[in-house]
């Protein structure tokens, strides 16, 4: 019984190489347009030209077959190079040949079982959905915890209709859907060119550019051939959230920068917040610097609140001791952080008088002086 | 170049020596402070009074130049206590006026009815006169007539006590001729004051000059020592498209003369000076106007000074031998010396009425 058993199973094996289906094949040319298929036993096998490249002279195939545990397989053709279905071990279906490659034809010179009967379909008259998915958004600049409304549109471009569409719509983490499984619903069967859409919520929870995910559609042909199907990404900008801060700007200025030593120069700072909040805890620190002495007024101050747009002035006099160039630095320390300026530069300088310029005042100064002796002189002489 | 000595004695001397050295530095306001005294001659200024208040007054003379009699304030017009006071401090006069040095003419400046002046003058040039050999003028200003009797007796009785001494002649001018400037009396007697000082300046430029037709010191020694010894000045400044015979004429008019006299009537000699730019001073005019004078009083002096660019001035000077207007003038003298004689018999017979009715009565209490 064994002997009869493995001589059965060496048998069958035998039948099935190449070698002995090879007894059995018939060779064939076969024009397709991108499309067109080549059905073997009433479209158990399919054959179809997927794309062309006539510059190079490549065509590409799809080779299926339908229930068999063989995966469909896509398959470059060149000139008299051999590719084997579904492999070279176990060659069903071999391409032989290709020749004359135009952008959207080619001529395919196949091998397969002689006894199998075919038949070329062409593209119109396959019955094949195509999907096209569009994936859009009412708003793409949205404020943290606002709400955007993602449509998903599915539309049958093809020429035969879709059924077992399946959608798989992956959820970002920035962006959160609203309510229940996000699961969109469309029409199915989608017929050849129909389209059909679905809505859902998603609220952006952070801030951030994010981006939500493409849609997957899977979906089968009447014929039970299955595809996918994907929409492009869509890019979401969040904005952070509005804070409302303080900011103060320190500006001080003086009535005169360059002066003599013991000259008076009146300083003005201004304090003001051109931030969107009040300012509090104000803290104005301006340290005057050795060779200058505050005469009047006052460099430093505290205040409780500056409101948004105001403003504090505070004046000094200032009186110059020393030779040198002095800068001021106030400090204002606030609520909301701190800032700081640098003044112009005070020059200080000795008085250096140029008296030769007033030499020409000499001779002047001497008539004069003569004049007023003469003067006297004759005041008395007649005066009794 | 002469050295003249000139005198002011008494308020009204002071004031025309004043305006003469005004003038003479320009008579600007404040012309004493840089400018100096313009005279031609050595001239030697002297004012002298016994009221320290009118020297105060004075302006334009140096302090030195003042003379001050320290003798109560003034005399008050008593001529009697005036000559008492200048026989006490006449030394201290003399030496004044010696230690000025010598001089060729001396002129004495003061009035006939004030105290000082009209009692100083004779008794100063009586003693000028004995020392001196010099010819010494006096230019004597006569009272308004309504000044009082006081003055009116002052002024004749100078002016005869000058005509008695040696001096050798009188200039007179004449207050109340002048009035008919017919201003306040502060502004007329300015007027006077300066009026004098001009002509008395163009007189002494006349005669210290090198002139076309020559007057000089001699000249007018002659005219002075003419007639009575009496003289005034007539002076006229010509205006524009004037004739040069028209100025000499308004020189004798009464609106130029100083005392009031009818010079064709009362002159016997005169002297003319004109000065002025050569285009004005037609000898002809001048040659016609002065034989004309001279047909009339005698011999007439004349001398021209060419100035350039100077509008014609004329100065006349003219010795009188009578004078209705000095004869009217001792009437009217004599009558307030009259008048004063009476108040005071009137006064000394009241007195003694008065003593004799008290006579043997003892008073009551």
């Amino acid at each position: 019984m064994k002997k009869h058993a493995i001589l059965v199973l060496l048998t069958f094996f035998l039948l099935l190489t190449p070698a002995a289906l090879a007894e059995d094949r018939t060779r064939r040319e076969f024009p397709l347009n991108i499309g067109d298929s080549v059905y073997f036993e009433n479209g158990y096998y399919k054959v179809t030209l997927v794309r062309t490249d006539d510059v190079m002279g490549f065509a590409w195939f799809n080779f299926s077959c339908e229930n068999c545990f063989h995966e469909p397989k896509e398959l470059k053709g060149y000139q008299d190079e051999s590719q084997y279905y579904p492999s070279k071990d176990e060659q069903i279906i071999s391409i032989r040949e290709i020749r004359a490659v135009t952008a959207n034809r080619a001529i395919v010179n196949l091998t397969f079982p002689s006894n199998w009967d075919w038949q070329i379909v062409t593209a119109e008259d396959a019955k094949v959905p195509k999907f096209v998915i569009t994936k859009t958004v009412d708003k793409t600049r949205v404020k943290v915890d606002e709400i955007i409304q993602v449509k998903i549109t599915i539309k049958n471009v093809g020429n035969g209709s879709a059924s077992d569409i399946d959608i798989d719509e992956i959820p970002s983490t920035a962006l959160i859907p609203m309510g229940e499984e996000l699961e969109p619903k469309i029409k199915d069967p989608l017929p050849a060119g129909e389209s059909d859409s679905d809505t859902y919520l998603v609220q952006a929870v952070k801030s951030g550019t994010f981006n939500i995910p493409k849609t997957t559609v899977k979906y089968e042909s009447e014929s039970g051939e299955k595809y996918t199907a994907e929409s492009d990404t869509v890019s979401i900008t969040v904005l952070a959230p509005e804070v409302k801060l303080s900011n103060l700007t320190t500006t001080i200025q003086f009535d005169k920068s360059n002066v003599l030593i013991d000259e008076e120069i009146t300083a003005t700072i201004i304090i003001k917040n051109v931030g969107d909040a009040p300012a509090n805890d104000i803290d104005l620190i301006n340290r005057l610097p050795a060779g200058l002495e505050l005469v009047g007024g006052a460099l430093e101050d505290k205040y409780h609140e500056i409101k948004p747009g105001d403003s504090r002035e505070l004046n000094a006099v200032i009186r110059a001791a020393e030779v040198g160039n002095y800068t001021l630095t106030p400090r204002t320390v606030y609520s909301d952080g701190e800032t700081s300026t640098t003044s112009p530069v005070i020059s200080v300088t000795e008085e250096d008088v140029d008296y030769t310029k007033y030499m020409y005042l000499i001779p002047i100064l001497l008539i004069l002086i003569i004049i007023l002796i003469l003067v006297i002189k004759r005041h008395r002489e007649y005066s009794f | 170049m002469l050295n003249i000595l000139l005198l002011g004695v008494g308020q009204c001397g002071n004031r025309i020596l004043d305006a003469v050295n005004h003038l003479s530095l320009g008579g600007g306001r404040f012309s004493k402070y840089y400018s100096q005294q313009q005279y031609a001659s050595n001239v030697q200024t002297i004012a002298i009074n016994t009221a320290l208040n009118d020297l105060k007054e004075m302006k334009h003379t140096r302090a030195k130049d003042r003379v001050h009699i320290p003798y109560l304030h003034g005399v008050g017009a008593n001529r009697n206590i005036g000559k008492q006071c200048f026989t006490e401090n006449r030394d201290m006069l003399l030496r004044t006026i010696e230690e000025r040095g010598n001089f060729d003419v001396a002129f004495v400046i003061t009035s006939a009815s004030g105290g000082t002046g009209s009692s100083f003058t004779p008794s100063l040039i009586k003693e000028l006169k004995e020392r001196y050999s010099f010819p010494i003028y006096a230019i004597i200003v006569l009272p308004f007539r309504e000044e009082g009797t006081l003055y009116m007796q002052n002024a004749a009785f100078c002016l005869q006590e000058m005509r008695e001494t040696s001096v050798n002649g009188i200039i007179l001018v004449d207050n109340q001729f002048l009035k008919q400037t017919g201003k306040d009396i502060k502004t007329a007697y300015d007027g006077i004051n300066r009026m004098v000082a001009e002509r008395f300046l163009f007189l002494m430029r006349a005669l210290d000059s090198e002139m076309m037709m020559v007057t000089d010191l001699g000249d007018f020694n002659t005219l002075m020592a003419s007639g009575a010894r009496l003289a005034t000045f007539g002076f006229a400044k010509g205006e524009r498209d004037q004739s040069i015979k028209d100025v000499i004429k308004h020189s004798m008019s009464p609106r130029g003369l100083l005392f009031s006299m009818l010079p064709y009537k009362e002159a016997v000699r005169a002297m003319i000076i004109i000065q002025g730019d050569k285009k004005y001073l037609d000898i002809n005019e001048i040659t016609d106007e002065v034989e004309t004078l001279s047909s009339e009083v005698g011999h007439v002096f004349k001398g021209v000074l060419i100035r350039n660019k100077e509008q014609p001035q004329v100065l006349t000077v003219l010795s009188l031998s009578t004078s209705e207007e000095l004869d009217k003038f001792y009437r009217a003298a004599i009558d307030a010396i009259n008048k004063e004689k009476e108040q005071k018999e009137k006064t000394a017979s009241q007195k003694e009425e008065a003593s004799d009715l008290l006579k043997g009565m003892e008073p009551e209490y």
